[in-house]
């Protein structure tokens, strides 16, 4: 570090005026500590979410109706993906982009702290508002997270709430983005040059641009929704003159671009791993920024991939399905390039990369039955089956969530000080590994042999490989206690680590103290630093 | 790599002209959120009530 960062940051250390006590937390201004709330929420949403997917595995394990009535078991389905997309994943990202944007891009801080204390504080308040709807007459939305029209305008008393809480999430959504495009235009340090810039700051601005532009989409949907069910207007309803097919259509233009802003900021730490653990430089590191920016650019033009079976024109058809397979084009431009960070790379196998590997491995075959998908003759087959469930479920948990704790495993120890215990989070990864390959691959034969999502109950055939599959449910859900317990073990102590947590690991953040200062960057790194870090 | 084609903040840059800068980026993003956010809800409601 440079001695006059070394000098700032002890002195900022001394007096950094912070509020101790809940103050600290409720008032928090401090990227690190808003960065930190944005975690902890997220990972207490993946528990209750996995709770409610725990529940929905527990109803499937055999045919028939065993603990719950269908509209609750629907409703399960329903707040399971609510809660895993807009409370688990985004939050866990805007987490890790408050902890490591302004540590990546030698800022002091974010660029506006107050909005981002704002942003965190709005979603405790939308996710008890809906949860809470368990428990209001008619029980919680169970029309899927989806929300289509006429279905969900049958909701009871649950059904503002989950309007205003989608309002909620959209707007803390929303001003943290912001807030992540503000810093990384204005607070980089002299010399961090948008080119020198760590692909996780790069894939977060995409994803911000991204959240920018399709939350509003989501709010105007939600909002006609509610029109509709309050106001007597008939915006999705056949009868008064209304459409409900375009309900979908304006869903699908939020929700497809959605996918990749919960998938995005997975490309940018993987981006960080491999390097660090193959100890080479990224592979075309400007072919992965413009192949971000190339997925991010056809998200907006694939939407109706989702709703093929509707009945459209067939050129539509055809062009939808064209631009879907499209983005394979970049997606293998990414794969192709992490594989070449590797090639006669001196590669070791820590829990980073070893979730950053099975990110590679699972992600893909996410993308393949999402080619399967887009192809129009086909998907008239998959439509509406469990092969949708196992796609998706491929693409977001391997994906999005073992990127999430590739990022963890990687940061935690320069957020603590500390290194976690390497072999109980080698654990987790091949349990994580295994049972969600168990949990999830035979979701894709039980779409092919016809078994529908969304029901409670299936006919006789389909129960082998429901069994299979909840055993995998369970042992999943299980797996994930390990992750809670090691970072709070690593919190609480464990071997000190120097600046550098990983032997080849390069980037700003590196350049800090282990746990870094308050206030990550008071006095801008050097351009030697800057370049020492921007190793690619 | 094209470093030169790409804006990178003045080393020379004042801390008065960089909090102006994060104002300004901030303002302006928030009008475009805040009109994407409003001008949906409104153009969908105006729209769809023809």
């Amino acid at each position: 570090m440079a001695e006059p960062l070394a000098h700032a940051a002890t002195h900022d250390d001394d007096h950094d005026h912070k509020p101790h006590g809940w103050r600290r937390w409720v008032y928090a201004t401090n990227h690190k500590d808003i960065g930190t709330m944005y975690l902890i929420f997220a990972c207490t949403m993946f528990f209750i979410g996995g709770g409610a997917a725990m529940l929905i595995r527990l109803e499937l394990f055999q045919p028939g109706l065993q603990f719950f009535d269908p509209q609750f078991f629907n409703s399960l389905t329903t707040m399971h993906a609510l809660i895993m997309i807009f409370g688990a994943i985004m939050p866990a990202w805007t987490g890790l982009a408050n902890w490591m944007i302004p540590m990546q891009v030698g800022a002091p801080d974010m660029a506006l702290p107050r909005l981002n204390n704002f942003s965190f504080w709005i979603l405790p308040f939308a996710f008890t508002l809906l949860i809470s709807s368990f428990f209001v007459p008619g029980g919680a939305p169970a029309g899927g997270w989806t929300m289509y029209p006429p279905l969900i305008l049958q909701t009871g008393a649950s059904f503002p709430m989950l309007i205003f809480a989608i309002h909620l999430m959209g707007a803390s959504s929303i001003l943290g983005a912001i807030n992540v495009v503000v810093t990384i235009m204005n607070m980089r340090a002299p010399g961090m040059t948008l080119l020198r810039m760590p692909l996780f700051v790069w894939t977060w601005l995409i994803t911000a641009y991204l959240l920018i532009a399709v939350m509003p989409v989501l709010a105007g949907a939600v909002t006609m929704l509610l029109t509709d069910h309050f106001f007597g207007t008939t915006f999705f309803t056949a009868a008064g003159g209304g459409d409900p097919v375009m309900f979908q259509h304006i869903f699908w233009f939020f929700g497809h671009p959605e996918v990749y802003i919960l998938i995005l900021p997975a490309f940018g730490i993987v981006s960080e791993i491999i390097p660090t653990f193959s100890r080479k430089p990224l592979f075309g590191y400007e072919a992965m920024v413009y192949a971000v920016a190339s997925i991010a650019f056809l998200s907006f033009i694939v939407w109706a991939h989702h709703m093929f079976t509707v009945g459209m024109p067939l050129a539509a058809q055809l062009f939808f399905m064209l631009s879907t397979m499209l983005i394979a084009v970049p997606t293998g431009v990414k794969v192709f390039n992490w594989t070449a960070t590797m090639w006669k790379g001196s590669l070791s196998f820590e829990p980073p990369m070893l979730f950053a590997l099975a990110f590679l491995f699972l992600f893909t075959i996410g993308g393949f039955s999402g080619l399967m998908l887009a192809m129009v003759p086909a998907d008239y087959q998959y439509q509406d089956t469990y092969f949708v469930v196992a796609h998706f479920h491929y693409v977001l948990v391997p994906g999005a969530i073992f990127g999430i704790m590739a990022g963890v495993y990687y940061w935690l120890p320069k957020w603590t000080g500390n290194m976690y215990d390497l072999k109980l989070a080698t654990w987790h990864f091949w349990l994580s590994t295994i049972f969600v390959n168990v949990l999830f691959f035979p979701q894709h034969f039980l779409g092919l042999a016809g078994m529908p999502r969304r029901i409670p109950d299936y006919a006789v055939q389909f129960t082998d490989w429901n069994m299979v599959s909840s055993i995998g449910g369970f042992g999943f859900g299980l797996s994930q206690l390990l992750f809670p317990y090691i970072i709070w073990k690593c919190v609480r102590g464990g071997e000190r680590i120097g600046n550098k947590a990983w032997e080849g690991a390069h980037g700003l953040e590196w350049e800090l103290t282990s746990p870094p200062p308050y206030h990550s960057w008071t006095t801008a790194p050097s351009d030697a630093v800057i370049a020492r870090g921007a190793a690619h | 790599m094209r470093e030169e084609t790409l804006s990178a903040p003045s080393a020379a840059r004042t801390q008065a002209e960089r909090r102006r800068s994060v104002r300004r980026t901030a303002i302006v993003f928030a009008l475009i959120a805040a009109g994407f956010y409003f001008g949906f809800i409104v153009m969908m409601l105006v729209r769809g009530s023809k």
